[in-house]
Parts: C-alpha cells; structure tokens; sequence
C-alpha cells in the first residue's frame, strides 16, 4: 500500500533512490542537490541499501566514476547542481555518445556569476544538446514519481540513453510538501532489474567501450544517438502509461491545464507551473479565456505535441527561467516558436525571460502577464522578447 | 542486433545501423585488422649481420610489430610497423636505423632518396623529435574493424 507522507524534494528524490537500490553512486555535494547524497550516506550506513557510494573529489569525477560504473555494468547513480553540473559537462556528452543509461537528480539552480545558489534552469539548458534524457518536475511528488519512471525509459534497449530528473532548487528540494510513497515492492516491481546485454565485467564477452572513432565512423555513431533519442518518445510514453495504470498518476510528454477553449496562454516548466495554475483559475473565473502548458519532457523535445496543444491560443507567452543569451530570448522561447512554424502562425508570442537567480514568481505576475497577452491578443505591439519580474 | 565476433563485417561502407552502439568494439585480439602501417613517415631496417639477437627491441615496440619465434625476432611487420623509431632508439648495436619514406628498405620507394636516407641514418633521434605530418597521412585503412 502507498502512504501519505511530508517530504522535501530532496528526501523524495533519495527515497526514490533508496527504493531503487542503484548498484553505484558517485556523487559530490553541491547546494540545492548535497541533501540527496547526504541522505544516500545515511541510508548506506543504516545497512537500508546496498549502493556502493563513491565519495568522489569533483563532479567530474562523480560523472567519470558513473561512466565506468554503468560500462562496468552497474546501475549507476548521481545527483548534483549548478556549477556541479557544469562541471560534468565534459563527461556528459561522454556518458550520452556511450550510451550509458545513467540516472542523474538534477536540482536546478543558477550559474555564476554573480554567484547565487537559487533556482534556475541556465545550468541542465546548457547541457540540454549534450544527448541526455531532460524530464522536468514540477513539485515534490512528480520529482518522486519521475525518478521511478527514470530507470525504465533510460536503460530500454532502444534508447541506451542518460537521464536527468531536474526540479527547482530550494522551491522544491527544501519545500515540504504532502507526497504519495509506493511501497519498496512496488518499486522494485516497477523498476526491475538492470541486465545490460553488453558490458565490460561480463567474463564471458570481451567488450571495448568509448573508442576513437574518425570521420568514416562518428557520424554513424551520431546518427545512431538520434535514433535512441527519438526511441525515446515511445518508451517514455509506455513506461508513463505504465506508472498511471498503477498509481492513477498521469504524465505524458506535457501537461495542458484548462487549455480547452483557452485563447491566450503561457508555456513553461517546474515549479513555477503551479503558481500558474492558480493564476488561470483565478482568471477563470473572472472569465479570461487562460489556459498553461507545462513542459515534462525536454528532451526529446515534444515539438509535435506542443503545436497541437496550442492550436486555437491567439496569444502565447513563453516562459524561460533562463537566458540563453542569443540576444533575442531563452531556449524555451526559440525551440517551441520553432515547433509553430509553419504549423499555427497566426499565435501571437512574446518569450519572457523570469525567475532568474530565484526571482520569486507569485500569482500577481502570472495575472500581469496574461494582462499583456490579452493586449497583444487586441492589437498591441510588444516586444519578442523581454525579461519579467526584473526593476527598471 | 549486431553479433560479437562480427567486428570484420563493420567497414566504412556500413551503414549506421550495421555498426556496433556507441562504436563498441566486441571481442578480443581485433587490433590485428587496423593496419597503423600507413600511418608510417619513417621506415625502420634491420641490419641482419649487426643484430646479436638480445631481444631487447621487441618488448619495447607499441605496435607488437617486431616478430619473435624460436628465440629470434624476424623481419618487422611492416602492416603495423608506424615508424616511431622506438626500436632504433633502443638497440645496443646499431642494428635499427630509421629511413625517410614509407617502404621498407629494399623495396623501392622514391622517397628513400639516398641523400634522405644518410641524412636519417644519422640521427635516429629524428623520429622523436619531430613533430611529424603523419596524423594528416593517416588514412585509417580498416578503420575500426
Ligand atoms: S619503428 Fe616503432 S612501430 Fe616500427 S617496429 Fe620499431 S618500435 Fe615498432
Ligand atoms: S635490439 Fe638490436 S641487436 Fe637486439 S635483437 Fe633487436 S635488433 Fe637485434
């Protein structure tokens, strides 16, 4: 039977872990995400799991260390932020290319400078091309229910891909929230067990893995990573198909809120979903046709899902918690403008740039916001892209 | 999916779902179809008459390309022989010298030019000091077979 209980993101996302019992962790503390692998030590030392714990010296050691431990074989784990992740970015695109299915809890926070430790997304949007799996969350529960699902689209032989599980930094890893926990059987059930069919501790087999390849090779080898990454919309669907038939908890590649009849919307992903959904309702009721879309799925990205679940907006803000610094708007603003093209010109759009540094966003924004969408719905001229919520 | 053992049937024809995930090499002993020999700018030749048989130069080739049997090492092999001069550096008496060009000695070779090949024959140090042209030359015959 699951149960009702009161933790942070982070405990949810160790709890996962706990219950997924992964073969490795190498992991190094970095602020939001340090609580995961402080609870992981915890567990080790209470006998709870049988994880082999790597205390590593950097995060680029903790990525080199799970890259070895899932060639080796192993269901490898890490957790980390920020710079940390940054610091990974090397051995990232290393882990995708190959194609090691390694799980990584990724606890958004900002980049320096200057230096802040608050949530944003500049730190996975940078490693958004490295080849990795990006599923969002939104609050505590689907950071659980997210790294449940992890495992299973990961290490599905189309897909031999690397994962991340982000949520917002101190949003929702320190926040507290009322969650649904699956038994451990259930989620050693769900999970299943990891037999890859090739590895390099395999006594019977000899295997060679990351080797030179030249320009008569790497482009197969590349051609191939876009194959699983396309797999992998397929897998996340079964897999999430799955997760619902069994717990009544629905995900899907995004979620549409109140978006039947909707005629001006906002796009974005995490936490700041919820403070929207409070805002359309509000807004509901006074009659504004407002409806949101929260991106789950980053990675593959859902461009064909995204046309169709704006089709019949007239207005459209986008809402990135990071710049990309093109110059004209966040990855978020050019990627699903991207996916409209062609497909539903007539929406109008406007690319907000908000929350950076973990600028708090509250439902008087989201009401400002629809507020601009519904002048550019009638006929005002607005800018492509602008930041919100920032003093002038 | 792609067999072990199917290493040889991987060529730079093949197309991307004939090739091993993630260029993953299966099975052991497969160096042997990467031909490094054209990879070579320099040329090692052995003087038969000077060579006392110490074996010390094979242990010490990157390539395994110095071939022992029966207590002797033989001629190289000149298939994955890359020229490093390694060898030459290494024997106590004078049996390597390294040459300009790519064919072994005997066989003819334009670039073995004689004046080229006293200039190399006189220092063996050349090949180790350079910093030479060969990544540009490489051809990768065989590729990751
Ligand atoms: S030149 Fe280098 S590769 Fe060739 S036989 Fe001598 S040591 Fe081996
Ligand atoms: S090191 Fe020189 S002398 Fe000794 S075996 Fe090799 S070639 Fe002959």
């Amino acid at each position: 039977m699951s149960r009702r209980d009161r933790l942070s993101g982070n405990e949810a996302a160790a709890t996962a872990i706990r219950q997924i019992d992964p073969d490795v962790i190498a992991a190094f503390p970095i602020t939001p995400s340090t609580e995961i692998p402080q609870y992981i030590s915890s567990f080790k030392a209470e006998g709870l799991i049988g994880t082999e714990f790597v205390t590593v010296e950097s995060e680029h050691s903790a990525m080199s260390a799970c890259i070895g431990a899932s060639a080796a074989g192993a269901r490898a784990m890490t957790a980390t932020s920020s710079a940390g992740m940054a610091l990974m970015y090397e051995l990232l695109y290393v882990a995708a290319s190959d194609r090691l299915p390694i799980v990584m809890a990724a606890v958004n926070r900002a980049l320096s400078g200057p230096i802040n430790i608050n949530a944003d997304h500049s730190d996975s949007m940078g490693a958004r091309d490295s080849g990795w799996i990006q599923i969002y969350s939104e609050n505590a529960q689907e950071a659980y229910d997210n790294m449940l699902m992890a495992n299973r689209i990961a290490e599905h032989p189309d897909v031999m891909l690397p994962i991340m599980i982000c949520q917002d930094g101190f949003i929702t890893s320190h926040a507290v929230e009322n969650i649904t926990i699956e038994d451990d059987s259930f989620v050693k059930d769900f999970v299943g067990e990891y037999n890859p069919e090739k590895y390099l501790l395999n006594p019977d087999e000899s295997l060679g893995v990351g080797p030179y390849s030249i320009s008569i090779f790497y482009m197969e080898i590349k051609r191939q990573q876009f194959e699983a990454m396309n797999n992998a919309r397929a897998v996340i669907a079964k897999v999430s198909a799955d997760f619902t038939a069994r717990t009544g908890r629905e995900y899907g590649m995004l979620e549409q809120y109140r978006m039947d009849g909707a005629e001006l919307g906002v796009l974005l992903m995490s936490s700041s979903a919820g403070t929207g959904k409070e805002a359309v309702d509000m807004l509901r009721e006074k009659g504004v046709k407002a409806g949101l879309v929260k991106i789950r799925v980053f990675r593959p990205f859902p461009a064909g899902e995204i046309a169709e679940a704006l089709r019949g907006l007239k207005a459209l803000g986008i809402m990135d918690k990071s710049d990309g610094f093109s110059g004209c708007g966040g990855p978020l603003g050019a990627e699903v403008r991207a996916a409209l093209y062609g497909k539903s010109d007539n929406i109008k759009t406007i690319n907000y740039v908000y929350g950076l540094g973990g600028r708090d966003v509250k439902v008087a924004d989201f009401e400002e916001i629809f507020a601009e969408l519904a002048a550019m719905r009638d006929g005002a001229e607005l800018p492509d892209c602008r930041y919100h919520g920032v003093r002038e | 999916m792609i067999e072990r053992n199917l290493m040889e049937h991987m060529t730079e024809t093949s197309g991307w779902r004939d090739l091993s995930p993630a260029a993953q090499v299966f099975g052991e002993g497969n160096s042997i179809f990467f031909n490094t020999g054209d990879w070579r700018s320099e040329t090692p030749s052995w003087n038969r008459e000077r060579c006392k048989q110490c074996l010390l130069c094979f242990p010490v080739c990157p390539d395994s390309s110095i071939p022992v049997s029966g207590g002797k090492r033989h001629d190289f092999d000149f298939e994955h022989c890359k020229g490093c001069g390694v060898c030459a550096k290494t024997c106590p008496f004078g049996a390597i010298s390294m040459f300009l060009g790519t064919a072994p000695a005997g066989a003819s070779d334009a670039a073995i030019a004689g004046g080229a090949r006293a200039a190399a024959a006189a220092n063996t140090n050349h090949a180790a000091d350079k910093t030479s042209a060969a990544p540009a030359a490489a051809r990768a015959k065989g590729g990751a077979k």
